[in-house]
């Protein structure tokens, strides 16, 4: 009973909640996408919509799938990281842009290539190591693999992270500098979650990716998905402020 | 009465567009279109042979990819670019005083022509200057511009002030023209009315309102 009691929690917090607050997030920014006529909003909105379809899925594949398939898995998030960090490329010089200043962003211009270099190489470990991605996917992954993908990630995510808060905070587009925060915090959360799971396959290093998404040990991977998947939609529904026609007639 | 260049749209406004020696000012949030409705003002104006001044933040070229997005074509009628790069006049956030002095010496140099003027630095002078200055700046600048044969177009981000400078900036021009996004259930539906225009009676209606290359749609907005 209890073990029943804990599947059903963990898919429905791990799985099912996240992958509904993604759909709806995508729902809002394609909506939102479709009202407006500014590029660069427009731009912006589209790019979260298809992140956060992406992120409903992944969200299925890593809690649906068993070893069989890990290879593509593997192959999807390599492509998936370097299509956030093509976003993320492209974001900074539109917020460093919205700031009166024009100040530079942590030495974005420069460090933009070892951030591609960070990022293909974390495509290379996925798929060059299926068994390392996630870290939490321990089946069969050494400790060295799982710190190296760790190291790697951080570094391309919590760089980016923290750049896209200083563009945020910089910017004097407002809209655009709430989005912004918003994707700041998406990019941190997804840093939280290579914490949670790098420690959770150190502790528990014989545990499969299967036996391990269905258990209790998956939950807090599940709220930071939820939370991930929030802030998607505040970064959506940041890119326009919304009336209520009843308040105002 | 000077068209707007939107047909759907002077038949809101008057029957015949903005009213004459007026000063109208468009509100809504980034990226809705405000200045969609200065291109074709202009471009409206310009094929009817007035004057034309339009005064930018951006630089030339970047307002002319713009105006291609609209299906707009600048190519062989233009106006007089007060801008911040490739205009005929500089434009500098930091010079109000020059900003002012700038577009009345124009208006004097074409005395006796039917003008139009389109200012998009609204907000970003509001960004950077205490309101006040700005309030006065604008009363000033409406009262010299009224002596002309001119209409004044002016842009105003929505979200970026205080909802008391936009009230007072409202306050100021002959009309309001208000677009924005509205959550209708699970709908994103934008809509514009007409908030005040100087001789007609206040209009309380939305209206639909859709962007394409060939022009604004407008069509009254039922609930």
């Amino acid at each position: 009973m209890s073990n029943e009691l804990e599947l059903v929690l963990v898919i429905a917090l791990g799985e099912v909640l996240p992958a509904i607050v993604f759909l709806y997030a995508a729902y809002w920014s394609f909506e939102i996408r479709r009202a407006l006529v500014g590029r660069i909003y427009r731009r912006q909105a589209a790019w979260l919509g298809i992140l956060a379809i992406n992120l409903a899925a992944v969200v299925f594949i890593t809690y649906s799938t068993n070893i069989e398939v890990e290879y593509l898995i593997s192959l999807y998030y390599a492509v998936l990281f370097l299509v956030v960090f093509a976003y993320i490329d492209s974001v900074i010089p539109v917020a460093r842009r919205s700031d009166p200043l024009l100040r530079g962003i942590l030495h974005w211009g420069t460090l933009r290539y070892f951030l591609w270099f960070d990022a293909f190489l974390l495509g290379v470990l996925n798929v060059g190591i299926p068994g390392v991605i996630p870290p939490s996917f321990a089946s069969g992954s050494s400790l060295v693999a799982n710190l190296s993908w760790f190291v790697v990630a951080s570094i391309l995510f919590g760089f980016s992270g923290v750049a896209v808060y200083i563009g945020a905070r910089r910017s004097r587009d407002m809209v655009l500098r709430s989005s912004l925060k918003w994707l700041g915090a998406i990019l941190l959360i997804t840093l939280a979650t290579f914490v949670v799971d790098t420690t959770e396959s150190l502790l528990i290093p014989t545990m499969t990716n299967f036996q391990f998404f269905y258990t209790y040990d998956a939950l807090p991977s599940g709220v930071l998905y939820i939370l991930m998947a929030y802030s998607f939609y505040r970064s959506a529904r940041a890119l326009s402020s919304l009336g209520r026609i009843q308040d105002e007639s | 009465m000077a068209s707007s260049g939107i047909p759907s749209l002077d038949k809101v406004l008057t029957g015949d567009g903005y009213p004459d020696r007026s000063t109208v000012l468009v509100v809504g949030p980034p990226g809705i279109g405000k200045e969609a409705l200065g291109y074709w003002f202009t471009q409206s104006g310009l094929e009817q042979g007035d004057f034309c001044l339009y005064a930018t933040r951006f630089s030339v070229r970047e307002v002319l990819q713009d105006e291609k997005g609209f299906g707009i074509d600048s190519s062989l009628k233009v106006p007089l670019w007060f801008a911040s790069e490739g205009g005929q006049i500089k434009y500098d956030v930091n010079d109000l005083a020059g900003f002012s002095f700038k577009i009345k010496e124009v208006l004097k140099q074409n005395e006796g022509r039917r003008m139009r003027v389109v200012i998009d630095v609204l907000s970003s002078l509001l960004m950077l200057n205490p309101p006040e200055t700005i309030y006065k700046l604008l009363t000033q600048l409406f009262a010299d511009i009224k002596k002309y044969d001119a209409v004044v177009l002016a842009t105003m981000e929505e979200g970026m002030h205080k909802p008391e400078v936009i009230a007072a900036m409202q306050q100021l021009f002959d009309g309001v023209i208000e677009m924005r996004l509205y959550e209708e259930g699970l709908r994103v539906v934008p809509l514009l009315r007409v908030r005040k225009m100087r001789g007609t009676p206040p209009q309380p209606g939305y209206f639909n309102f859709s962007l394409t290359r060939s022009g604004m749609e407008l069509s009254g907005y039922v609930k």
